[in-house]
């Protein structure tokens, strides 16, 4: 048939000219500074396509049932009205996108739709078509098999009878299906583009692609989850896991900073050959986007021992709570952040420990998902501890800091809302408050607390907001017990 | 021996190969070796009050016969004293912000080894002086006018306003007059210079230095404000023939000049300064602190080897000289940095593409060097540009940029900047020249096409510079005809954009200041009133003659010991105060930055031009 004889020669002419993009550049951090175009909009493998498309799973008796939103059988109908992956594709139409790929790749970029740096986060496939059947289009964005993995290993599998019965491991390991139950799988997949992917080069949002006008990553597994429109049985979970709020804090918090020491371990491999190094977008952003006149809250002057004067610590918002979420500490985790607080790390130091940190924090990931649940006293207590810990600490941490303790204080505050089945009511005036004094740092259209200016500094001022923070989680600690 | 015999040959070489350095403008500040220096005690009898005998009288001037007051003022120390922030600049090292810096650095601000003093004192004169310099009078006469053991006899005669630069040059006289020679001087401290260890590093301002801001040398020389008439103000030099002016560069638009060749003279320094700090080997390493002070502390696992180790420092190195508000910013969307994109851009040219997210080299001087460089002559703006092209070649290329390529680009920026200084300087100004200058300065962001996606932008320093060129070429022009109010409206909308006259507090200030010295030296409160308003209104004759009758008044200062002087200054409630005052005109300041919008810039430039050309 003519139609597939076209799609089939424009699909070789694709698939090659994106695979020698990646012979001439292997796997290299950054991505490549020249743009590389997808030419087309849909996969162009006919035959063994890793990736399927949406189409292999939204048949009517499978994940697209008739059903109404959030129903088990209809995921694909919740996806599809609800899940804001359904729209990452198509941002990439957006003034801002075009303005970063000509910031990027000057005046005659083309578009940032079929930019593969895009695309590797933005639709399915990881930026590369040549692995992806000619039924998978862009459109599809961000679908079913960027979170579960190729279909073609496991599409046909499980559905066959005694799959399910087969464990987690096995589903992953010899049928790459990933093991979304699991939380720390699950952070790790999110990870993967929320935080950055080590192993492909183009899945990562490094300074440069900030500078050129993309939002910063700061993605926390808790929150996100929270908001996030489940197309799986949340009530499920919660019935297995009874501290599921603080769990997935826990869990997102060490499964972030894993893949953030993988990053660094990656980066540090490349410094000696023209990567950048080091990468900006893993420091602390507040150490250099900052006001230069006035000591606020967004970076306490003395971060000591750790940050000599004028340097930036390393993952601040990733790995800056670790000890709160894994009181068990690691020697290598240590030095990393201390090596990457100089102005110049040396790469071979840094790649050292950061792929043992990796490795330490990838089995602390495990363990912790798999921990005996929290009791509603245990819970309770942790939380009276957490505020009065970050009282006592507030004016020794940055915003990012807060921001995170402030989070894994709301996973508690859900967990024993739901536990206790009402919540005391004295907990949460203080808990706003908390929130309020944390949001008032960012105003509108601001990815980072605003410079004072002279109408709101007196809003804003450093003193008055520690002492808004203090007293509110003091109040919250004396109302949790 | 052979190594004695190479460093003999090196130094007979460069003797008989370049002029002496005290020749060459903008060279380091070597005078010859035998000239020394004093501080301002050797000046004070003579600067502090006129007598009758110097300023002409009321009525019947006998013809022909210049006064002294026609031409110098003779209240030039009292003016510094009293006015001038330059005579505190010992006392803020003792104030409240210099004493935190010290702390957070763990050392001692006020001594000589910290390298403060380079530029704070006159610690590189102590060196070369006959008795004690006195470091607690912070940046005196000395500093800027160079050492008089050799001319501060002879200079007092009126025979001595009739030699040739160059013998006074000799006799260890630093020509201010040069526009190059001054601006090269102010730069020195406010830029920085590394031969002469004036560096300020990234962890003294992490520690709390105030950021430096751009300068524009015209109007930085009348905010200081003037202790002397500029060139065709000073009645002497109105008086006298030709030649005379000329070598005190007294001509119309003189301010103008002094701006163009300042401004490329700020971009020469620029440039020098990153590239003695990117070249790593250094054959005398004593001097390793004075180019790098950063090199002080020593990071765990460094090179061993002197070059090696600082060229692994290189990104700390490089943050001494990048540009500030790159990284120190608001992170907002819509955001104007990345409409306008990234790279170096001199105006009229088209913008050096520089990969987003790298750390810049600062570049601000670049803003008014175009218009400088259409005074020198076209050809300069091609070379200029030039190596800008390559500067952002070796900035993209890595995090921090590639030092040998940045630097190759600055040793270039700094030779095409020389060529343009000397056209710059040479080339006729008048009238038809400054209006087209301003018409063209603040047209070059909006040129046809403005508007299209990838149109630079002036971002706030570079606006401020512009507003400034607007303001000294405005005032030149303004010398010859008074220009319409439109105009005028037009003007002060772009200062006030980016707040051209920051400060703000400066009234209050020299009232801590000027209180002061009427408490401690007994004077009736508002005794000094009447000297502020002579300095405003550029030392008119007849306010100068009633100086000369307060017996009391102006010496009064000379009696001032320096360390006396700085101990007021610190005292808690005064030191306080003063933090304040400086405090609140930075944050504005800031404040102003991070709300800076430049399409309304550019809105309020394209106006003045419209105004300008009528």
């Amino acid at each position: 048939m003519a139609w597939k004889m076209v799609v089939a020669s424009t699909g070789v002419v694709l698939a090659a000219s994106i695979s020698m993009m990646l012979a001439a550049e292997p796997a290299r951090l950054p991505p490549p500074r020249g743009q590389v175009l997808a030419k087309g909009l849909s996969g162009t493998r006919l035959e063994s396509p890793d990736y399927l498309g949406t189409s292999s799973c939204t048949s009517s008796s499978c994940h697209h049932k008739s059903g109404h939103r959030r129903a088990v059988g209809s995921e694909f109908v919740t996806w599809n009205a609800e899940d804001p992956h359904r729209k990452a594709w198509e941002t990439l139409f957006s003034e801002r996108s075009q303005r970063m790929v000509r910031n990027l790749y000057g005046p005659g970029a083309g578009p940032a739709s079929q930019t593969a740096w895009c695309l590797a986060c933005h639709a399915t496939g990881e930026g590369d078509l040549s692995r992806a059947s000619t039924a998978l289009t862009l459109v599809d964005a961000v679908s079913c098999e960027s979170c579960h993995g190729p279909a073609k290993g496991w599409l046909a599998a499980h559905t066959r009878a005694g799959f399910h019965e087969l464990d987690p491991e096995t589903k992953e390991k010899d049928f790459g299906l990933l093991n979304t139950k699991d939380l720390a799988s699950r952070a790790k997949v999110c990870a993967s583009c929320h935080v950055g992917n080590a192993d492909v080069p183009l899945m990562q949002v490094n300074h440069d692609l900030i500078a050129a006008g993309h939002p910063r990553l700061n993605f926390e597994l808790s929150s996100a989850l929270a908001k996030y429109p489940a197309h799986w049985r949340v009530d499920e979970e919660q019935a297995r896991f009874p501290d599921l709020g603080w769990r997935t804090w826990q869990v997102g918090q060490v499964a972030c900073a894993e893949a953030a020491a993988r990053l660094t371990a990656a980066r540090a491999g490349q410094a000696t050959s023209g990567g950048a190094w080091p990468e900006f977008a893993e420091q602390d952003c507040f150490s250099c986007h900052k006001n230069l006149v006035v000591d606020s809250i967004r970076a306490p002057l003395k971060k000591a021992p750790l940050t000599p004067l004028g340097r930036a610590p390393w993952q601040t918002w990733l790995a800056g709570s670790l000890s709160l979420a894994d009181r068990e500490s690691h020697e290598a985790l240590f030095s990393l952040r201390e090596r990457m607080a100089a102005p110049t790390p040396r790469p071979e130091q840094a790649r050292t420990l950061a792929l043992q940190a990796g490795e330490y924090l990838a089995k602390r990931s495990r363990a912790l998902a798999g921990l005996e649940p929290l009791s509603v006293m245990a819970e309770a207590e942790l939380l009276t501890r957490l505020s009065r810990e970050t009282a006592t600490d507030a004016s020794r941490l940055g915003w990012e800091e807060l921001a995170q303790r402030y989070l894994a204080m709301t996973g508690l505050r859900e967990d024993l809302r739901r536990r206790e089945g009402r919540f005391d009511t004295a907990f949460e005036k203080p808990y706003l408050e908390l929130r309020d004094a944390l949001k008032g740092q960012f105003p509108p259209r601001h990815d980072s607390p605003r410079a004072d200016s002279d109408e709101v500094r007196a809003a804003r001022d450093r003193d008055m907001v520690l002492g808004k923070l203090r007293s509110a989680l003091g109040a919250i600690a004396g109302s949790s017990r | 021996m052979l190594a004695a015999i190479a460093v003999g040959c090196g130094l007979v070489f460069t003797a008989l190969g370049q002029d002496p350095a005290w020749l060459t403008p903008g060279r380091r500040d070597s005078f010859p070796a035998e000239r020394q220096y004093q501080d301002s005690m050797a000046c004070v009898r003579c600067h502090a009050q006129p007598t009758a005998n110097d300023i002409p009288p009321e009525k019947n001037r006998p013809a022909g016969r210049p006064y002294p007051f026609d031409f110098v003022w003779l209240t030039e120390y009292a003016t510094w004293k009293t006015h001038d922030k330059h005579a505190q600049a010992f006392a803020v090292l003792k104030g409240k912000r210099g004493q935190e810096i010290g702390k957070l650095l763990g050392q001692d601000v006020t001594k000589a080894a910290t390298g403060c003093l380079n530029c704070h004192a006159q610690q590189a004169m102590s060196e070369k002086s006959a008795g004690a310099i006195d470091l607690s009078e912070g940046i005196g006469c000395a500093s800027c006018h160079g050492p008089s053991s050799s001319w501060v006899g002879p200079h007092a005669n009126a025979a001595w306003r009739e030699k040739a630069e160059r013998e006074k040059s000799e006799l260890g006289l630093r020509n201010l007059r040069d526009p190059e020679v001054r601006a090269t001087l102010c730069a020195s401290c406010h830029i920085g210079n590394a031969q002469e260890g004036k560096v300020v590093t990234h962890a003294m301002f992490a520690a709390g230095h105030p950021p430096l801001p751009p300068i524009e040398t015209a109007t930085f020389s009348r905010n200081q404000p003037p202790h002397y008439r500029e060139g065709l103000d000073v009645p002497y030099l109105r008086m006298s023939n030709e030649p005379t002016r000329k070598r005190y560069h007294a001509e119309p638009f003189q301010m103008t000049r002094l701006a163009l060749v300042g401004a490329l003279v700020n971009l020469r320094e620029t440039a020098r300064l990153v590239a003695e700090r990117s070249e790593f080997d250094l054959k005398d390493s004593k001097l390793e602190l004075v180019r790098w002070p950063e090199l002080a502390t020593r990071d765990e696992g460094e090179p061993a080897e002197d070059s090696a180790r600082r060229k692994a420092r290189w990104p700390e190195l490089a943050l001494a000289t990048s540009d500030c508000y790159a990284c120190h910013h608001d992170l907002q969307y819509p955001g104007y940095r990345q409409t306008r994109g990234y790279g170096y851009h001199l105006p009229g040219k088209e913008r050096h593409r520089v990969f987003p997210g790298r750390v810049m080299v600062r570049m601000w001087a670049t803003t008014l060097a175009g218009a400088a460089a259409r005074l020198a002559g076209r050809e300069h703006l091609a070379s200029l540009d030039a190596s800008l092209a390559k500067l952002a070649a070796g900035t993209t290329v890595q995090q921090f940029g590639d030092p040998a390529v940045i630097r190759q680009a600055c040793l270039e920026l700094e030779k095409a900047c020389d060529a343009a200084i000397r056209a710059a300087k040479a080339a006729p100004l008048d009238q038809a020249g400054a209006s087209a200058i301003l018409k063209d300065a603040l047209e070059a962001f909006n040129e046809p096409g403005a508007g299209k996606p990838d149109q630079p932008v002036p971002d706030f320093e570079a606006a401020r510079q512009l507003a400034s060129l607007a303001d000294v070429i405005a005032s030149d022009l303004k010398a010859g005809k008074e220009k319409p109010p439109a105009f005028i409206a037009a003007l002060a909308k772009l200062s006030d954009l980016v707040d051209l006259h920051p400060y703000a507090n400066r009234q209050a200030r020299l009232e801590v200041i000027l209180g002061l010295i009427e408490r401690e030296q007994k004077l009736p409160k508002g005794a000094t009133v009447a000297f502020s308003e002579y300095l405003q209104k550029g030392g008119p004759v007849d306010l100068a003659r009633k100086l000369v009758d307060d017996r009391d008044f102006l010496p009064s200062f000379n009696r001032i010991r320096s360390e006396d002087f700085n101990q007021w200054l610190s005292e808690n409630a005064t030191a306080t105060r003063l933090q304040r005052l400086d405090d609140e005109e930075e944050r504005k300041l800031m404040s102003r930055l991070n709300s800076y919008d430049p399409a309304e810039f550019l809105k309020a430039a394209r106006e003045l031009a419209t105004q300008s050309a009528r």
